[in-house]
C-alpha cells in the first residue's frame, strides 16, 4: 500500500486521466499505464471514479447562467421556466434580472399558479412575488404603497426616509424604511408577516381592532389572524430563510405531514397530491423541494417511504 | 476501457455525489485517530465503482455511509488506525437515522450554489474551455479550434477544471466568495454583478 501518497495527490493524477479519457479513447500503452497506476493502490480507483462522476455531474447541472458574460447578458424571455432553471442562484439571479427583466410601468403585477417573479419598483426597491400572487403600487413624491391583493410577496424596501414604504394586506399595514420583509395572505383571512432585515411596524384598520401598533424587527414572524390578536414569534434566522425559499422555486417542508405538503404544493401547481390513506397523508417528511414539480416530489417520497406514486393527469395518489 | 463504465459514473453522479458532503461530515463525527476522511472517501468511491451491480441498492445515500463505516471498522482492526473509542462505539454509530429523499434535496441544492461558485472562480480560459466541452458539448478537438490552442491545452483545462470542482463536490468553501451566497444581501437595486475573473 502506498500509503505516503496523499489523497489529494491521488486526486490530481485521477483529474489528469479523466481528463485524458474525456479527450478519446485510450492509446494501448495509455490504457496499461492507468492499469498500472491504478493496481497501485485501492484508493486511486475511487478517485478515478470519483473524477468521472464529477465530470458527468457538472454536466448535468443548469449551468447556463455561470457562462453568461455578465456585460453582455441576453435578455431573459421571461418566461416561467426560464426563470425556475435559476433557482438557487439568487445572487446572479438579481445580478441579471435587474438590468433585463420588464420595465415597470402598469401599477398591477400578478403572477400566475407555478410562477416566482421579482419586480423592480421605480424608487429602487424590489419585489419578489410568489405563485398566484397579486398586487397594486401607488407611489408618489410622498409614499410609497403596495397593496398585496393576493398571495405572498417579499418586499426588499429600498431607504428613503421621506416616502414610507406601506404594504396593505386585507386590514393589516406594514409600514418599513429601509427592510425586507415578506407578507402572504393565508387562506381564511390571516395575514402573516415576516421580517428578515430591519423593523417594521404593523397596525390594523380600526374597524377590526383597536390595538396598538406593533413593532417586528429581523427574525420575527407576525401572524395576524381576522377578528382576533395579533401573534409575535420570534424564529431562527435559517428557519426566516427557509421560509423564503420560495423565491427560489423551492417548496421547504419541516417535518410536516404529506398532506401538509400536498396542500403547500397545490399553491404552485395544478397536478394535485392525493393518499390512498389517511394513515399516509399523516407521514411526515422534511426537505427542499422543487415547487413546480409536485410528481417528482411524490416520486421522491415514494422512493424513500417504500411507497408508489401514481401520475395521473391531474393528481398524483401515493399508496402502500 | 480502463476506469469505470459510463452508467456506473453516472450513478455515482446522481446519487452518491450529492450526499458526499454529508458523508463528510459524518465521518468527521467519528472520533478516530489517523482516520484521514480523504481516504475513506476514495475508499469508498472504490467499493462503489468495484460493485459488479448497483440495481439492488435502494438506497444509495445509507448504503455509500455502510461502506465508509465498514471501511473504517477493516482500518481499526488492522490497526492503521486507533480509536479513541472503543470498538464498541464505532459498532454502535447509527447512519440509518438519517433520513434519505428529503436530505437528498437540500444536497443537491447546497450543491449547486457550491458548484457554480467554483466554476465561476475558475481562471478564465480554463473556465471557458470546460464550459464549452461540458454545457455547449463541443469534443476537446472542436474546443481547442473554437479557442484556437492546442488540443493538450485543452485537455489541461479540463484536469484542472475538474481538479478544483473536485474539491468543491467534497463540500469544502470555495475560495472565499461569500457575496454569491444565495442572497441580495446589497439589496438588489445595486443588481451587482460579481467580477468573474
Amino acid at each position: 500500500m502506498a500509503k505516503c501518497e496523499t489523497a489529494a495527490e491521488i486526486d490530481a493524477v485521477a483529474a489528469g486521466w479523466t481528463a485524458r479519457m474525456d479527450r478519446g479513447p485510450l492509446q494501448p500503452d495509455e490504457e496499461r499505464d492507468l492499469q498500472a497506476w491504478l493496481a497501485g493502490d485501492q484508493r486511486r480507483l475511487g478517485a478515478l471514479a470519483r473524477a468521472q462522476a464529477v465530470l458527468v455531474r457538472a454536466g448535468q447541472m443548469p449551468l447556463r447562467e455561470v457562462s453568461l458574460p455578465m456585460e453582455s447578458a441576453p435578455a431573459p424571455s421571461g418566461t416561467r421556466s426560464r426563470v425556475q432553471r435559476w433557482s438557487a442562484m439568487a445572487a446572479m439571479f438579481v445580478a441579471v434580472a435587474i438590468g433585463t427583466m420588464l420595465v415597470w410601468q402598469a401599477d398591477q403585477t400578478s403572477t400566475s399558479r407555478g410562477e416566482v417573479r421579482l419586480v423592480p419598483m421605480p424608487d429602487g426597491s424590489a419585489v419578489v412575488l410568489n405563485t398566484a400572487t397579486r398586487i397594486s403600487t401607488s407611489f408618489t413624491d410622498a409614499h410609497r404603497r403596495i397593496e398585496l391583493l393576493e398571495g405572498e410577496a417579499l418586499f426588499n424596501v429600498a431607504k428613503d426616509a421621506t416616502r414610507p414604504f406601506i404594504v396593505t394586506a386585507a386590514d393589516t399595514q406594514v409600514r418599513a424604511l429601509g427592510t425586507s420583509f415578506s407578507v402572504r395572505r393565508m387562506p381564511g383571512g390571516t395575514v402573516k408577516v415576516l421580517v428578515r432585515e430591519g423593523v417594521v411596524e404593523i397596525t390594523r384598520d380600526q374597524a377590526s381592532s383597536s390595538q396598538a401598533p406593533v413593532r417586528a424587527v429581523a427574525n420575527v414572524k407576525v401572524i395576524v389572524p381576522p377578528q382576533a390578536p395579533q401573534q409575535v414569534t420570534e424564529l431562527p434566522s435559517a428557519e426566516v430563510a427557509r421560509d423564503l425559499v420560495w423565491r427560489e422555486g423551492v417548496i421547504s417542508l419541516d417535518g410536516v405531514s404529506l398532506q401538509q405538503a400536498a396542500d403547500e404544493f397545490a399553491r404552485y401547481s395544478d397536478l394535485h397530491i392525493t393518499f390512498a390513506s389517511p394513515a399516509i397523508a399523516n407521514r411526515k417528511v422534511t426537505g427542499l423541494f422543487a415547487a413546480n414539480d409536485p410528481a417528482g416530489f411524490a416520486r421522491a417520497v415514494a422512493l424513500s417511504m417504500n411507497l408508489s406514486a401514481d401520475v395521473q393527469a391531474d393528481r398524483v395518489v401515493l399508496r402502500d | 476501457m480502463a476506469g469505470i463504465s459510463n452508467d456506473r459514473a453516472t450513478w455515482l453522479a446522481r446519487e452518491v455525489l450529492p450526499h458526499e458532503p454529508a458523508l463528510r461530515a459524518w465521518l468527521s463525527r467519528r472520533r478516530v485517530i489517523n482516520l484521514e476522511i480523504d481516504d475513506i472517501v476514495q475508499e469508498t468511491y472504490a467499493v462503489l465503482a468495484s460493485l459488479p451491480s448497483v440495481e439492488h441498492i435502494h438506497n444509495p445515500r445509507t448504503y455509500a455511509f455502510s461502506v465508509a463505516q465498514s471501511l473504517i471498522l477493516r482500518h481499526v482492526r488492522r490497526a492503521r488506525i486507533v480509536s479513541i473509542d472503543s470498538m464498541a462505539e464505532i459498532d454502535r454509530l447509527s447512519i440509518l437515522g438519517e433520513s434519505a429523499s428529503a436530505e437528498r434535496q437540500v444536497a443537491d441544492r447546497e450543491e449547486l450554489g457550491r458548484i457554480t461558485q467554483a466554476i465561476a472562480g475558475l481562471p478564465q480560459k480554463c473556465r471557458e474551455a470546460f464550459l464549452l466541452r461540458k454545457l455547449d458539448g463541443l469534443s476537446q478537438r472542436q474546443v481547442a479550434e473554437q479557442m484556437g490552442v492546442s488540443e493538450n491545452t485543452i485537455e489541461k483545462h479540463i484536469g484542472k477544471a475538474l481538479r478544483i470542482l473536485m474539491s468543491a463536490f467534497a463540500g469544502g468553501a470555495p475560495a472565499a466568495r461569500p457575496e454569491a451566497a444565495v442572497e441580495e444581501k446589497e439589496g438588489p437595486a445595486h443588481g451587482k454583478v460579481r467580477d468573474s475573473r
